[in-house]
Parts: C-alpha cells; sequence; structure tokens
C-alpha cells in the first residue's frame, strides 16, 4: 500500500510526461488526477489506520548508497508525524489536479504541466515518508525543482523565468545550510538515519564545535543549520523574497506548492526532528523570534498590496511565521495542526482566488475589480468561508489552530513566549483586516474594471467548484474534528507517540480566559471595520496612507527586502562577477590558461615542423646530440 | 717480443692515419686506396695475433672484392664535379660550431670510459690465451661456425639473399626494345631452319615471304 | 639434439621464403599466386608459433636462442600483423604498379628477421635479426622506385639506420667489453656495478633501440619515411616492427640490464615524455595524414616506454596491450586510408577527407570510432590502451610521468578530433571510388568492431598477457 501511494503519482508524471503527446490532452489529465486521487484515499486510510491502530511501518523499497558507514535506504516511513503530511499531500494534491482541468483548459501544454504536478507530489511524498535526511534531502531538492518548473511553466514571460530563477536562487541559500547540517550531522554521527541520529543527540549536547571561528554547541549549529534550510523552503524573513514573485506561475501551482504543500517543508522539518531541536532551547528562541517577526511582518504588507495572490502569499508567509513560532515555543504537535487546517483553508483561498483571476481573465489587481459577488456567487461563498476560517472565526479550522498557537506561546512562560502570544494576537487582527479587504475589494464596492464589462463575468466551470467545496468541508470542519486527536494533552504520548518529542511534557495548564477570548473577539471586531473602511468610507485608508507616506511606501515596498537585497547582493555579486568574468577570467586566466596554451602548442608544432628539414645530416647530428646528451645526463647524474 | 711490438705499433699507426686520410682526402680515388691500405694493414694486425684466416680473408674479400668494386664505381662518376658538391655546402658552415661542441663532448666522455678501462684490473691479456697449435685458424672456425653458430649462419645467409633481392628489386630494369643474344635459340639453330634451296628459274627471281 | 618443434615457425618461415622467391622467377606473372601464398603461410606460421605455444622459457643453440610466453605472444602478433598488412595492401600495389613477387617476399624476410630478434637471448642473434629485418625494410621504403619520395624515404632510412646500427653495434662491443659474454643471461649476472662503461654501453644500445621505434629525439627519419614509402609499406612500418622493437626493448631493459635499473630508468622516462610531448605537438602542424600517423605512433611510442620505465611486470603487460591495441587501431586507419581513392589515385591529406560524412557515412563512422579511440576517448580500446599504461605508472607512484602522459593525450586528442571536425563539418567533395576489395572492408569492420567492443571482453586480454611475466 504504501508503495502503491508513492508511485502512483510518479507513474502518472512519467505517463504523462513521456507520453502526453500519445494519449492526448484529455487522457494525462485523466490519468494524473485518478491516479493522485488514488494516492490520496490510500493515505486517509493509512491515515486511519494510524488513529485507529497507531499503526507505524518503515517500508525499505532500495538501498540506496552502501558506503563505508554511510548506510542509505530509500524507504516509506509511516507514522503519525507522515501520516498527518501524507494525507496533507496527497488530499490537497489530487484536489489541486481535478481543479488543474478546468483552470488550465486554455493553455497549450496540459500534459507537460500534469506532469509536473505529479513529479512534485511523488517528490513531496519522498519528502515526508523518508527515514533519513539524504532522501529528505532529495525530496526537499526534487520539491525545489518542480516548483521552478512550475513557477516558470508559463516560459515565454520573462518575470515568469525571473521568478523561477529567483525562488530557486533563494531557495539554495536555505538549502545550503540544509547541506551543511546534514555533512555535520554525519560527521557527528557517522549515521543520518533519523533513528540512529535521534539516539545518539543526548551523548553530544556538551560537545563544543569551531564553526567560522566561534565556538558554539554542536547541537545549537546542527539546530541552526537545519533551521536555516528550513527557512529558506519555508519562506520565513530573510528568505522570503521568492514567494510573492512565485504568484507568477499557474494558480493551482500556487495553491498546491506555495501554499499548502511545499511550503511547510520547513515546518515539517523542524518538527521531525524534534527530538533534535528539543536540546537545543537557544534554536528554539531564534525559531520562535524568527516565526513572530515573519508572521508580523508578512501580515504589515499583506494590507497594503493590491494584485489578489500576492495578499494570499503574504498571509502564507505569516501563517507559516505562526507554524514556526508553535514549533519555536515546543508545541510541534500545535505547529502541526496549523499546518494541517490552514492547507485546506489556504488552498481553499489560492484556488477560489484563481477561480476570481479565471472569471476575470486573469486580472489580479484587486483595485480593478468589486461588486462581483451576485455573479460568482458559489466562489463568494467558499471565499468568505476562507476568510473565516484563516482569521479564526469562531469554530472554524483556523480558530482552534491559531488560537492554541497564541495559548501555548503564552503559556510556555519566558519573554519570548509572551512577547510572540502577543504579536500573535496582534497580527491575528491584522490577518482579518487584509483578508476582509480582499473580500470586499473583490466582491463588494462599486465594479471598477474597464477591460471587460460586468455582464461577461461568469461563474467557474463545476470541475473548478467541486475541489474548492471540498476543500471548504476541510476548511470548516477539520479543525473542529481533528483538534482533540492533534493538539489535547493525551494526544502529545498518544497520538503523536514516537514521531514528536517532548523533553518536558506540555504545559497542561488552562490559559487565563482572556486570552482565549481575546483573538476571536478582535477578529470578529475588525470585520465591521473592515467594511467601515474599505467600503463605506474608502477616503479614510486613502488618507491615511496620504498622511502616513513613509510608512505606507515602507510597507508597499514590502519592507524594501528586494531593493535591499537588489544593493547588497545582487549588484555586488554582479560587479563580481564582471569583474572575475571581463578581468580575471578573459584576460588573465585565458591569456595564460586556454588561449596562451593553445597558442604556444600551435607555436611549437609549427616549429617541429620546420625543424624537420629534410637533411640527412641534420636528422644524424640530432641522434648524436640525443646521445651525449644522455651520456651527459647519466655522468652527471 | 719486442719486434711484435714494434710491428704492432707500426700497422696500427699505418691504419689509423690511412683510416684518417679515407676521409680527410678530397680525391675521392685517393680515399679508397687508402681505405684498401687500411684494410691490409688492418688484416696484418690479424696475422700478428694468428689469425691467419680472418687477415686473409679480409684480404680476398675488401681488398680483393669491395674496393676494386669501390674503385671502379668512383672511376666511372665524375670525381671533379662531386668535389664542388660536396664540400662547398652553405648550409653546413653554421653547424660547425654546435657539432664541434658535441664532438668535443662525446670525445671526452669516451675518454672518462677508456680511463675507467685502464684501471680495470682483471682484464685477461691476449698473450694468456691458450691455443691448440694442432688444429689449423680455418679448422677452428668451421667448427663452431657449423656447430654453436649454425642459426648465425644461416640467418647472415638470409641477409644475404635480402641484400640481393633488394638490389635486384631496386635497380634491374625489364628494358623493351633491346637486342639479346639468345644462346638457345643460336645453339638450337638447325640448318633447315636457316637455309632454304629454291630452285630460281631464269628470268623470274625469288619472291621472299618477310 | 634440440627439439626442432619450438623453432619450427622460425625454420618454415625460411623454407618458405625460398620456396616462394624460386617459385616467382620460374612462373611467370605469379605477383597474386605469391601474394596469396604469403599470406597463407604468414598464417600457418603463426598457427605453427600457436600450437607450440610454451608453458616456460626454453632456449636453444647454446642458449643464444629464447622461446618464452612473452616472445610466441609477440611472435604471433607480428606474424598476424604482417598477414593482415599484405591482405590489405594488394590492391594499392597493383595500382601504384608495385605489385612484384619481392614484396611478399621481403615483407616475410622481415618478419623473419623480428622473431630472431624478438627470440634472440644474445647479443649476435639479436644483430642479425635486427639486421635481417632493417635490410628488407630498407628495400621497402623505396621500393616504389619510380618515385623520388620513395627512394628518397629508403636513402634515408638507410643511412640513418646505420648510423643508429653502428651505436648500437659499439654499445655491444662496449658491454661485451664489461661482462665477456654475449649472452644476455651471463650479461645480466655479469652487470652490477656502476662503471661508466657500462653505462655508455646502456645508452648507446638504447639509443639504437630507440632509434628503432622512433623515440624522441632519435625520431628525426619516420615522418620523411613514413610520408616518402608507399603507403602500404608506411602501415608496415607503423605497426609490425614496433612491437617487435618492442620485445626488444623489454627483452634488454628486464634479462641484461636488470641490474641496472637505476642508469636506464631516467633514459626510459625521458624518451617516454619526450616522445609524448613531441608526438603530440608536432602532429598538430600536419597536413599529411601519413606524416600525421607518424607523429601519432611516435607519441603512442612514448606512452609504451612509460609502461616499460616502471619495471614491473603490470608495466610490461600494459606496454604489450597498448601496442597490440595500437597495431589494430593503425590497422584500421589504414584501412580507411586505402579507401579513399578515386580513379586509381589515392588521397592521403586531411583536406582530401573534408565532408567525408555526407558520401560516405559508414567510412567516416569507422574514422571517428578509429580517432577517438586513438585519442583516447572511454569506452573504446585506446582508452584502456592508456588507462593500463596510467594505472601502472601511478601504482609506482611515477606521478609527473603519468600528469605529462595526461596533458600529452588532452593535447593530442587536438588534432584527431580536428580530423573529425573535417570529416563531419566541411563541405563535401567528390565521392571515392567504393569498389574496394573484401579483405579491405572486412579487416576495417574487425579493426573498428574490436575498437568499439573491447570494453566488453577486456579481462580476457588482460588475462592473454598476464602469462607474461619477465621480472
Amino acid at each position: 500500500m504504501e508503495i502503491a501511494l508513492l508511485f502512483l503519482p510518479l507513474i502518472a508524471s512519467i505517463t504523462s510526461g513521456f507520453f502526453g503527446k500519445f494519449i492526448g490532452d484529455r487522457s494525462s489529465e485523466i490519468i494524473t488526477s485518478f491516479f493522485v486521487s488514488i494516492s490520496a484515499l490510500l493515505s486517509l486510510i493509512l491515515f486511519y489506520q494510524v488513529i485507529v491502530n497507531n499503526y507505524e511501518n518503515n517500508v525499505v523499497v532500495a538501498s540506496w548508497i552502501n558506503s563505508g558507514s554511510l548506510n542509505v535506504n530509500w524507504s516509506i516511513k509511516v507514522d503519525a508525524l507522515s501520516s498527518v503530511m501524507l494525507v496533507v499531500v496527497t488530499l490537497v494534491s489530487a484536489l489541486v489536479h481535478i481543479y488543474s482541468i478546468g483552470y488550465m483548459s486554455h493553455d497549450p501544454h496540459k500534459p507537460r504541466f500534469m506532469a509536473y504536478l505529479s513529479l512534485f507530489t511523488f517528490a513531496m511524498l519522498t519528502l515526508v515518508t523518508s527515514d533519513n535526511f539524504l532522501q529528505l534531502f532529495f525530496g526537499w531538492e526534487g520539491v525545489g525543482l518542480c516548483s521552478y518548473f512550475l513557477i516558470g511553466f508559463w516560459f515565454k514571460k520573462d518575470s515568469a523565468n525571473a521568478a523561477a530563477i529567483k525562488a530557486f536562487v533563494v531557495n539554495r541559500v536555505g538549502d545550503f545550510g540544509l547541506v551543511l547540517g546534514i555533512f555535520l550531522i554525519f560527521h557527528l554521527f557517522g549515521t543520518v538515519n533519523y533513528s540512529e541520529v535521534f539516539q545518539q543527540i543526548p551523548q553530544i549536547i556538551d560537545k563544543d564545535l569551531l564553526f567560522l571561528g566561534i565556538h558554539i554547541e554542536a547541537i545549537d549549529l546542527i539546530c541552526i543549520l537545519l533551521f536555516i534550510g528550513a527557512m529558506g523552503k519555508s519562506a520565513q524573513i530573510f528568505l522570503h523574497t521568492w514567494l510573492p514573485d512565485a504568484m507568477e506561475g499557474p494558480t493551482p501551482v500556487s495553491a498546491l506548492i506555495h501554499a499548502a504543500t511545499m511550503v511547510t517543508a520547513g515546518v515539517f522539518l523542524v518538527v521531525r526532528c524534534s527530538p533534535i531541536f528539543e536540546y537545543s532551547p537557544l534554536t528554539l528562541n531564534i525559531i520562535t523570534v524568527v516565526g513572530m517577526t515573519t508572521a508580523f511582518f508578512a501580515a504589515t504588507v499583506a494590507l497594503v498590496q493590491t494584485d489578489i495572490k500576492k495578499i494570499i502569499a503574504y498571509s502564507t508567509c505569516s501563517q507559516l511565521g505562526y507554524m514556526f513560532f508553535a514549533a519555536g515555543v515546543g508545541a510541534y504537535n500545535v505547529a502541526m495542526f496549523h499546518l494541517f487546517t490552514h492547507a485546506f483553508f489556504k488552498a481553499l483561498l489560492f484556488l477560489g482566488s484563481g477561480s476570481i483571476i479565471h472569471s476575470f481573465k486573469d486580472e489580479q489587481n484587486i483595485n480593478q475589480m468589486g461588486a462581483v459577488y451576485k455573479k460568482l456567487p458559489y466562489t463568494w461563498i467558499l471565499m468568505i468561508v476562507g476568510t473565516l476560517a484563516l482569521t479564526g472565526f469562531p469554530f472554524l479550522s483556523g480558530f482552534y489552530s491559531k488560537d492554541a498557537i497564541i495559548e501555548f506561546a503564552y503559556l510556555k512562560g519566558n519573554t519570548a513566549g509572551y512577547y510572540a502570544a502577543g504579536v500573535g494576537v496582534f497580527t491575528a487582527l491584522l490577518t482579518s483586516i487584509y483578508s476582509w479587504r480582499l473580500i470586499f475589494k473583490t466582491f463588494h464596492g462599486t465594479y471598477n474594471n474597464n477591460k471587460m464589462k460586468i455582464e461577461e463575468i461568469h461563474e467557474s466551470p463545476i470541475v473548478m467548484l467541486v475541489p474548492l467545496i471540498l476543500l471548504a468541508i476541510g476548511a470548516i470542519f477539520a479543525g473542529f474534528l481533528f483538534k482533540d486527536l492533534f493538539i489535547s494533552h493525551e494526544s502529545a504520548n498518544h497520538f503523536w507517540g514516537d514521531s514528536i518529542k517532548f523533553l518536558k511534557p506540555l504545559n497542561s495548564d488552562h490559559p487565563p480566559l482572556w486570552i482565549i477570548l481575546i483573538t476571536p473577539t478582535l477578529v470578529l471586531l475588525s470585520i465591521p471595520v473592515a467594511y467601515y473602511l474599505f467600503i463605506k468610507n474608502k477616503e479614510l485608508p486613502n488618507q491615511f496612507s496620504q498622511s502616513n507616506r513613509p510608512l505606507y511606501n515602507f510597507l508597499v515596498n514590502k519592507w524594501y527586502f528586494d531593493e535591499l537585497y537588489n544593493i547588497v547582493f545582487i549588484q555586488s555579486s554582479k560587479k563580481i562577477g564582471l569583474f572575475f568574468w571581463k578581468t580575471v577570467d578573459i584576460k588573465i586566466i585565458d591569456k595564460f590558461g586556454p588561449d596562451g596554451v593553445s597558442s604556444l602548442i600551435k607555436n611549437l608544432s609549427l616549429r617541429a615542423s620546420k625543424f624537420q628539414s629534410g637533411f640527412i645530416y641534420q636528422y644524424a647530428f640530432m641522434i648524436l646530440i640525443g646521445l651525449s646528451a644522455l651520456l651527459t645526463f647519466l655522468i652527471l647524474y | 717480443m719486442l719486434a711484435h711490438a714494434i710491428f704492432f705499433y707500426i700497422f696500427s699507426f699505418i691504419a689509423i692515419v690511412s683510416a684518417i686520410m679515407v676521409t680527410v682526402s678530397k680525391n675521392t680515388v685517393h680515399s679508397v686506396f687508402f681505405l684498401i691500405l687500411d684494410f691490409i694493414s688492418i688484416s696484418c694486425l690479424f696475422i700478428m695475433i694468428g689469425a691467419e684466416f680472418l687477415g686473409m680473408i679480409m684480404l680476398i674479400v675488401y681488398v680483393g672484392a669491395v674496393a676494386v668494386l669501390f674503385l671502379f664505381v668512383v672511376m666511372m662518376l665524375n670525381v671533379a664535379q662531386q668535389k664542388n658538391q660536396w664540400f662547398s655546402a652553405r648550409e653546413s658552415s653554421k653547424h660547425i660550431p654546435i657539432g664541434l661542441i658535441i664532438s668535443v663532448i662525446i670525445f671526452f666522455e669516451l675518454i672518462i670510459v677508456i680511463g675507467g678501462w685502464k684501471y680495470k684490473p682483471d682484464l685477461m691479456p691476449a698473450v694468456s690465451l691458450t691455443m691448440d697449435k694442432e688444429i689449423s685458424n680455418t679448422h677452428a672456425l668451421g667448427n663452431i661456425l657449423y656447430t654453436d653458430y649454425i642459426h648465425i649462419f644461416q640467418l647472415s645467409g638470409m641477409v644475404l639473399l635480402v641484400a640481393m633481392i633488394g638490389a635486384i628489386v631496386l635497380t634491374f630494369r625489364q628494358r623493351s626494345g633491346v637486342k639479346r643474344q639468345s644462346y638457345f635459340s643460336q645453339i638450337s639453330r638447325e640448318r633447315s631452319d636457316a637455309v632454304e634451296i629454291i630452285n630460281v628459274e631464269s628470268n623470274k627471281g625469288v619472291k621472299f615471304d618477310d | 639434439m634440440i627439439n626442432l618443434n619450438f623453432i619450427s615457425a622460425e625454420i618454415f618461415i625460411s623454407v618458405s621464403i625460398m620456396f616462394l622467391l624460386i617459385l616467382g622467377v620460374f612462373k611467370k606473372n605469379s605477383s597474386s599466386l605469391i601474394h596469396n601464398l604469403s599470406i597463407g603461410l604468414l598464417l600457418i606460421t603463426g598457427i605453427l608459433i600457436l600450437n607450440n605455444y610454451p608453458d616456460k622459457s626454453l632456449t636453444f643453440f647454446a642458449n643464444s636462442y629464447i622461446i618464452d610466453t612473452l616472445s610466441s605472444l609477440m611472435k604471433i602478433f607480428t606474424v598476424i600483423g604482417g598477414a593482415l598488412v599484405l591482405s590489405i595492401s594488394k590492391k594499392y600495389l597493383k595500382i601504384s604498379n608495385i605489385f612484384l613477387i619481392e614484396y611478399p617476399i621481403l615483407i616475410l624476410c622481415s618478419i623473419l628477421g623480428m622473431m630472431v630478434m624478438i627470440s634472440s637471448n644474445d647479443l649476435i642473434v639479436f644483430y642479425i635479426g635486427l639486421e635481417l629485418q632493417s635490410l628488407a625494410l630498407y628495400v621497402l621504403a623505396s621500393f616504389n622506385r619510380d618515385q623520388l619520395k620513395s627512394s628518397e624515404s629508403g636513402l634515408k632510412y638507410f643511412v640513418l639506420s646505420a648510423l643508429s646500427s653502428g651505436l648500437l653495434l659499439y654499445g655491444c662491443s662496449l658491454i661485451y667489453g664489461f661482462s665477456e659474454s654475449t649472452n644476455f643471461n651471463i650479461i645480466g649476472n655479469a652487470l652490477k656495478s656502476t662503471h661508466y662503461g657500462l653505462t655508455f654501453g646502456i645508452v648507446f644500445i638504447l639509443v639504437g633501440l630507440a632509434f628503432k621505434i622512433s623515440a624522441v629525439p632519435f625520431h628525426m627519419w619516420a615522418p620523411d619515411v613514413y610520408e616518402g614509402s608507399p603507403t602500404s609499406v608506411t602501415l608496415f612500418f607503423a605497426t609490425v616492427p614496433k612491437v617487435a622493437a618492442l620485445t626488444v626493448f623489454i627483452r634488454f631493459l628486464y634479462v641484461p640490464f636488470i641490474n641496472m635499473i637505476d642508469q636506464w630508468q631516467p633514459i626510459i622516462i625521458f624518451l617516454s615524455i619526450a616522445s609524448m610531448i613531441f608526438g603530440a605537438i608536432a602532429a598538430i602542424g600536419q597536413n599529411n595524414l601519413k606524416r600525421l600517423v607518424a607523429y601519432s605512433s611516435i607519441g603512442h611510442i612514448g606512452y609504451t616506454l612509460a609502461g616499460l620505465s616502471v619495471a614491473t611486470n603490470e608495466g610490461i603487460q600494459a606496454s604489450i596491450i597498448y601496442i597490440s591495441i595500437y597495431m589494430v587501431m593503425n590497422l584500421g586507419l589504414f584501412s580507411c586510408l586505402f579507401m579513399m581513392k578515386r580513379n586509381d589515385q589515392f588521397f592521403e591529406t586531411i583536406e582530401d577527407l573534408s565532408g567525408l560524412s555526407k558520401n560516405h557515412p559508414i567510412l567516416s563512422l569507422s574514422f571517428l570510432v578509429i580517432l577517438f579511440s586513438l585519442a583516447g576517448i572511454p569506452p573504446l580500446a585506446g582508452f584502456f590502451a592508456k588507462f593500463y599504461i596510467f594505472k601502472s605508472v601511478i601504482e609506482q607512484s611515477m606521478y609527473f610521468l603519468a600528469i605529462v602522459g595526461l596533458l600529452s593525450t588532452v593535447i593530442a586528442a587536438f588534432y584527431y578530433l580536428k580530423i573529425i571536425k573535417v570529416i563531419y563539418f566541411d563541405k563535401e567533395k567528390e565521392k571515392y571510388d567504393t569498389d574496394h576489395s573484401t579483405w579491405l572492408k572486412v579487416s576495417l569492420a574487425i579493426s573498428t568492431l574490436l575498437i568499439l567492443l573491447y570494453f566488453i571482453f577486456p579481462s580476457k586480454i588482460v588475462e592473454i598477457v598476464s602469462s607474461v611475466t619477465i621480472i
């Protein structure tokens, strides 16, 4: 079952990718969707078994590397953690596959698109089912590669290519950290298999390392390096710049990769390595701070964006920040829970926005929309469901997970925890405001699009709506149904078992009532505020932005991260590159290296030919010279 | 022994001087004569160490055959003309300094070797060789030439064969239109082939076929 | 009574030579018959050698003639090489008007000389064999006597070879003077001191031998002779005598001079490095394919010498494998050259190859395979040949030699690739004739396949050669 689960997407991808021309567009769509759906069903069954029977298994598919002490297998590890990820990945993937049939209906390269999607699914599955760091890294790079393909799917668009390259390059920074982390792990433990590494962790707690001239505890260094990898993939602050640009890809891709699955790989990595992170309080604090900052930063930026997908992208960034600070305060299960619920409502939001974009014929600016809720009733309702879930409206999924994060952060009891809880509450408010801004600007108010008439707007086809409805069901009920399983105090031992390690049992105190109530209250209050700001009195936000120009610009330009990177890294590295190319390579290396050597040899060759004069006496003389040279050499030698 | 030594040095001196003269002499005919002189003195040296067969063979083969052949060849060529060609090469003059250096180097290096030889104590003196006076030189040579060295002897034959084939291949030309004497047809000619008796009728004459 | 079985091949070939000579003289217009007969007789000789393949070394004629695995193996290479050369050059000889009975007979004579050289265990026997083969080669080089270039090359070869023989003989006399014997084994036991005289003897002999295999700086004759001689003779020069000379080299270095390794090792390394570099560099400027082959053979000899210089059995075996693969590659290359014929005229410059691939795709493909292999590109046979050499060199930690070898491989690859570029990417020319003899086609196909498929059965060859242990 596990093998089928893992390899069906691969088979689908190969079929569609290599034989797509022969079997036709429609067949490749059906095959990929069908295979991935089966995969999703299998993972649901697996998930059920894990819940009921505490099923655990490690299927070794093949031995990969067997060299010295390095023994690495291709394996499928099934436990609570990976089963949750399996469900998220395959379910969202299957729905996105189906949705893509509708969304990509006008695209000439459907088989290629479906092949990439399935290949991505396969890579993501290898990532989550790995039982060692190397296979994890394989999956990690695999999803990065597929992400590159998919962002740059419309490769004729320059911006798409640039975005794809940006995503790849920024991820490289994170991957470098991850690779170093894996190297360090192998160096210290002589193995990269999870179980063996985790067992040996307590032995190296007090070990010091000299890294870049700094004495640092080995465990801290490992954790920081791994976390840098996670930051890259999960678009945390400093390495987040690729995520908004990645919205150049088709919207289903954004839903699948940049909302539900790939970007959560970082969170998964941290949770998977909880047995390591638990021993490094320093890193946990760093994670908390980074996560909190990202959550806040992304939410503020989302407030002023006008591109519908970028708003959701920043929202994703922000929610990922929540997950990280949940992990940072030691509540890994809560992080997983938020990952789980977030997958539903964020995929819903993305696919919903895709539906809107589809209806508006590829218009993404929310200022160009409005007043279409009657034209797109299903999309409107579904988007509202997604928004409610995201903002944490009581009893929808986001409510349970986000509140739990804030509570656990508060219960952590240290400065970082309190601070995080505070920022979490404030960010929740911001989230609510920008989410409702999106809804109001898109569906309500006045119709602002001059390119097409309002009459031409029509609802998306059923094949696109069905996945949305399914996701909406998930967004509504996932939190309520699974909260006991994921985050109740028993679940830490019962459901999660060995897959997550808690050094100290989670704080079982009940947080004060006000902290439970404050978030929902703020969220509820924000709805009318948003309505007032963006529908009733549109001048107010404008006036506000006019009067606070610097702040507004600061936010619109995303805290000037891109500009800063441009100056610090891109321009300078371009200059260095130019220097090395024009001066070092062409003028020095080429001149004395390849070009110099080749002209030298040409010269020598000419001389050697000339040397061959054709006169016998010269030839004889040459023999004698050779003889005397050898004799002299031997006498002196 | 004194006479022996004196003659040895006389013949050696003649051999060396004539060898030098072979190369130095500008007249090719003189060179060949010096070569003959060289051969003769060397054969004398052979005879002095008791190798009378080798000495005689030397005289017969080299002086009697090879050198005389050389002489013929040299005399058939235009010596005067060649002289100019061979010794007035413009190119070679610039090689002379390097050539001198190289030859001096090799010369001194060979002196080192000879110097080593002189101090080699266990070199066998020639007089200590015991010679069986009963067996003649020719006999002794034949004894080993046809036993221990039979294969070399035969192979030398092959070498000569190849030399012969080579000489024929490179020089022999079948020329057409050359009138040759055919001994066979000359001898086997019968009266009946050559003479025909015809009765000539008066006032008619004879008509020949060819 | 000695057992003549083991030298039956030599006896047989001598008798054949005389028989063929008599037959040729008395039967008119028998060139073709003699040619075919000589091929057959060579093959029979090969079978005779194979039949009496020794499992240990045996000596004859007062220890002056040796039959061991090395000699038998190399004789088989020689004989087969000779037969192949004869079989593919028939048409060429006919067209060049040199289809005479003496041609195959001279080849047989020179092969007899090589066999004697290969088996010699004595300075005199060695020298007689050497002269026998060289004498035949001089004549062969100037065989096309009506052509100025051919005569010139024969003369050059003769004069320079005489000089080298003189040096060789001088070395032999020095060695004899010090060891009081001409027998290799006795010399080997006697040569222990580091006296200059001995060293000089070795140097003189090595110089003479290096001339025969055209190692730098004693190579000057090779390009001129290769270019001037008839192509079939060039092929013979480039393949068969190298095998014999290499064997003699092995024999000299590892039997009589084994105790003088400190003296000769730097010489061999020097010869090897100089040959590799010079062969690679000088070939770049060549336009005539035959001249280019001459330089490439100089380079390849450098690699075989590198194998000899390491003084291990592995090195010797690597050299033997190298020379045999080299022989196959050259046979293939010359088969291609023989196919470059238009209206009974042969072409031999690189320009004549331009655009060959458009008109003759299969011939071009063979060219490609052979040239790639000569350049040492995996997985072709030439790569393995070089690989064995470098392996044995590196095993003895002679890194400098290995690095120089690798660098010169890179340089050499340039001119091989240049030819391929001309064949595949330049403007096409007129078509060549396609009426090639079956033998030529078969030989090209076999050599190409051998090169191409060598990687399937490398262990077989290595196994055969590994029976050769000298040290």
